[in-house]
C-alpha cells in the first residue's frame, strides 16, 4: 500500500511535466506574437529584441519550456503579457476562492444528494422516486451558465435578493453562484447514488442482514451504504475536481474572481503565462484529487487493500487494476 | 453466405425489439419526437428558412419582441435579436450547428476510443500501457478546460470546435470502453478465437466490437448531448463558433446585454437547448434500458 502511494506520488511531477509541456506547445502553436500586442503602434527591431528577451520569447520554444519548468520549480511562474506583473501574485490569492466555493458546493451536494439518493433507492419506484427521478433529469439538461442566468434574472435582477455579480457582499454574493454550480451536480449525484445503493441492495449480504433480524437502518446505512461507498466516492470526487475546473462559465457569469475568471480572461487575451499557470493548478488539483479517490478505495474497502497484498487482480472499479499491474 | 446471414438476422431482430420498447414507453416517445424534430430541423433547415435569413442583419427590425410583426409585415414568430436577425430562423440554423458538433464529435471520439479500447483489451502489454497513460495525461486537466485550451489554440470555428470535443471527451470514453472490451476479451469465444488462430483485428472485429454494440451506443448518445452542451457552454464564452453562424450558446451571449428588457433573447435559446439536452438524454436513459437491463438505473 505504502509502495504504491509513493509510486504514485512520484509519478506526479512527472505527469505535470507532460502536461505542461503539451500545454505549452498547444498554446504556442496558432503562431500569433503575443509581443505585437504589447509594443506601441510603431516600434523598432531593438524595441522588439529587448522586449523578447525579457519575456524570454528570443529563445526556441523547448528551451523557453525549460526555462519555465525551472522558474515554476523556484516559485516563479513568469511574467504575464497583459497586467506586466508577476503571474504568481496574479493567480494565487485566486486559488482559495475557487477552491472555497468547489469544497462549500461539495458539501451541500454530499449533504442533499446522499440522504436524497438513497431515500430513491430505498423507495425505488414510489412518487417520491419518480419525481426525484424527472427533477434531476430535467436539472441534468439544463447547462449551467443557462441557470445561472435565469437565476440572476429572477433573484437578483427581479427580486433583488442578491447582487448580480462580484464578491463584494460577502456570503450573501455566494449564494447564487454556489446554487447555480450545485444543482446540475447534485442532479446527476442523486442518481448515481441511487443506482450504487439500487446495486447493493439487491446483492445477498443484504438479504443476509435481514434475515438475521437488523433493523432497516442498519440494513440500509451499514450493509448497503457502506458497500455502495465506492462509486459514490468516485463520482463525489470527480466532481470536486470538474467543479473547480467546470465553473469556468459560472464564475465568468457572476464575476467571482476565481481560476475559472482567470483562465477565460487569459484566453481572451492570449496571455499565455497565466493560462499555463492556470491550467498546472487545475491539473495537480484533479491529479491530487484522483490519488486521494484511489488510495479512499483501499481505506473505505478491505478488498481493494488486499490487491495489494497478493498482487491478485480483483474486479475492482476504474484504475486500480492497472495500477498495479503497471 | 449463410454465414454471414445469421447475425445479420439476430442483429435486426435486437434491433426490433429495442424499437418496440421505445415506442411503447411514453417517456421514450416524447423523447424520440423531440430528437426526430431536432434531426428534421437540422437536416431541413435550409428548406424551412434560408440561411440568409438567419445571419441578414437589419437595424430597422432589432430587438422585436416574440409575435410582433415587422415594419415590412413580415411576422417574427420568437422576435429578433439585438442586430435584426429572425430568432426563430436562427434558432433552427442553431439546431444544425448543435447537431454538426454533437453528433460528429461524438462519433469521431467513440470511433477512435472503440479502436484504441479494443487495441488495449487484445494486444496488451506495451500497447495498453502507452494508450492508457496518454489517457491519463489528457485526464489530468478538466475536459472543459483541454477544449478550452484547444479553442484557444487553433481559434473560431466548427472543426476546431470539433477536434477540442473529441480529444476532451476522448479519455473517459477510451476508459469506459476498455473496460468492458477487458471483460469481453477474457470470454471463452475470444479465447477460442485465439486458439483457432485468428488474427487480433479480426477478433476486434468480429467479436469485441459487436458485443461493446450497446456501451458504445449508450455513451454515445450521453455524449451527444454533453458535447452539444459544451459546444454552446464555449459559445457563450466566446471560443465557440465563428461569428455570424447561429449557435444556441453564442445566441444566448447576445441576450446578455439585454438581460433588463428584452429578456426572450435569453429564454429562447436556453429553452431550446434545454429540450435537446433533454430528449437526447432521456432517449439515451431509455435505450440503455432497452439494451441492457443489467445496467438500468446507472450512470
Amino acid at each position: 500500500m505504502l509502495r504504491y502511494t509513493i509510486k504514485r506520488i512520484l509519478l506526479m511531477p512527472v505527469l505535470l511535466l507532460i502536461v505542461a509541456l503539451l500545454i505549452y506547445l498547444l498554446l504556442n502553436l496558432n503562431g500569433a506574437d503575443p509581443l505585437q500586442n504589447m509594443l506601441p503602434q510603431e516600434y523598432t527591431q531593438e524595441q522588439y529584441d529587448a522586449l523578447a528577451a525579457k519575456y524570454g520569447l528570443d529563445k526556441p520554444i523547448l528551451v523557453q519550456y525549460f526555462n519555465w519548468i525551472k522558474g515554476v520549480c523556484q516559485g516563479n511562474l513568469g511574467i504575464s503579457y497583459k497586467t506586466r506583473g508577476s503571474v504568481s501574485d496574479d493567480v494565487f490569492f485566486r486559488i482559495p476562492i475557487s477552491l472555497k466555493v468547489a469544497l462549500i458546493t461539495t458539501a451541500f451536494m454530499l449533504l442533499i444528494g446522499l440522504p436524497l439518493g438513497v431515500l430513491c433507492a430505498v423507495k425505488q419506484y414510489t412518487a417520491f422516486d419518480d419525481i426525484i427521478n424527472v427533477v434531476s433529469k430535467f436539472l441534468g439538461a439544463v447547462p449551467s451558465f443557462w441557470l445561472g442566468l435565469m437565476l440572476m434574472i429572477w433573484f437578483s435582477v427581479g427580486l433583488g435578493w442578491f447582487p448580480t455579480y462580484g464578491i463584494s457582499e460577502g456570503a450573501r454574493s455566494y449564494v447564487l453562484p454556489i446554487f447555480t454550480l450545485l444543482l446540475p451536480f447534485l442532479a446527476q449525484f442523486i442518481r448515481q447514488v441511487r443506482s450504487a445503493m439500487l446495486d447493493c441492495i439487491r446483492q445477498d449480504y443484504v438479504r443476509t442482514a435481514r434475515a438475521k433480524g437488523a433493523t432497516e437502518n442498519r440494513v440500509i446505512y451499514h450493509e448497503a451504504l457502506k458497500n455502495a461507498m465506492l462509486p459514490i466516492i468516485t463520482f463525489a470526487g470527480g466532481c470536486f475536481a470538474s467543479m473547480i475546473g467546470g465553473a469556468v462559465t459560472v464564475e465568468k457569469l457572476f464575476a467571482i474572481p476565481g481560476i475559472g475568471y482567470k483562465v477565460v480572461e487569459a484566453i481572451n487575451t492570449r496571455d499565455i503565462p497565466v493560462m499555463l499557470a492556470c491550467v498546472l493548478f487545475l491539473s495537480i488539483l484533479t491529479i491530487v484529487v484522483q490519488l486521494l479517490i484511489d488510495l479512499s478505495y483501499a481505506w473505505i474497502d478491505p478488498r481493494v487493500r488486499s490487491t495489494f497484498v497478493s498482487g491478485k487482480k480483483k474486479k475492482a472499479p476504474a484504475k486500480k487494476p492497472e495500477e498495479v499491474k503497471a | 453466405m449463410s454465414k454471414t446471414k445469421a447475425p445479420r438476422l439476430k442483429k435486426n431482430s435486437q434491433a426490433a425489439e429495442v424499437w418496440q420498447s421505445l415506442i411503447h414507453r411514453p417517456a421514450a416517445l416524447i423523447a424520440l419526437i423531440g430528437c426526430g424534430i431536432i434531426l428534421f430541423l437540422a437536416l431541413f433547415a435550409d428548406l424551412l428558412v434560408p440561411y440568409d435569413v438567419a445571419i441578414r442583419q437589419s437595424g430597422k427590425i432589432k430587438l422585436l419582441a416574440p409575435m410582433t410583426t415587422d415594419i415590412y409585415g413580415k411576422l417574427h414568430l420568437l422576435g429578433t435579436d439585438n442586430l435584426g436577425r429572425d430568432l426563430l430562423a436562427r434558432v433552427i440554423h442553431g439546431a444544425r450547428t448543435a447537431m454538426e458538433i454533437g453528433l460528429i464529435s461524438s462519433l469521431i471520439s467513440l470511433v477512435i476510443s472503440t479502436i484504441l479500447a479494443c487495441m488495449c483489451a487484445m494486444l496488451g502489454g506495451w500497447v495498453d500501457n502507452v494508450i492508457m497513460r496518454i489517457v491519463d495525461v489528457i485526464s489530468c486537466v478538466p475536459g472543459m478546460v483541454v477544449a478550452l485550451a484547444i479553442c484557444a489554440a487553433l481559434g473560431n470555428g466548427i472543426p476546431q470546435l470539433l477536434v477540442a470535443l473529441t480529444i476532451s471527451s476522448l479519455p473517459l470514453h477510451v476508459k469506459m470502453v476498455r473496460s468492458v472490451a477487458l471483460t469481453v476479451a477474457k470470454k471463452d469465444f475470444v479465447e477460442s478465437a485465439v486458439a483457432l488462430g485468428a488474427k487480433p483485428w479480426y477478433i476486434m472485429v468480429r467479436h469485441l466490437v459487436p458485443n461493446l454494440a450497446s456501451v458504445i451506443l449508450i455513451n454515445g448518445t450521453a455524449q451527444v448531448s454533453i458535447n452539444i452542451m459544451q459546444g454552446a457552454t464555449l459559445g457563450f464564452i466566446g471560443l465557440g463558433v465563428k461569428a455570424p453562424t447561429p449557435e444556441w450558446g453564442t445566441m444566448l451571449a447576445d441576450g446578455l446585454s439585454y438581460t433588463m428588457k428584452d429578456q426572450y433573447m435569453v429564454y429562447i435559446p436556453g429553452i431550446v437547448l434545454c429540450l435537446a439536452a433533454l430528449s437526447i438524454n432521456t432517449l439515451g436513459d431509455c435505450l440503455r434500458d432497452a439494451l441492457d437491463p443489467q445496467l438500468k438505473g446507472k450512470a
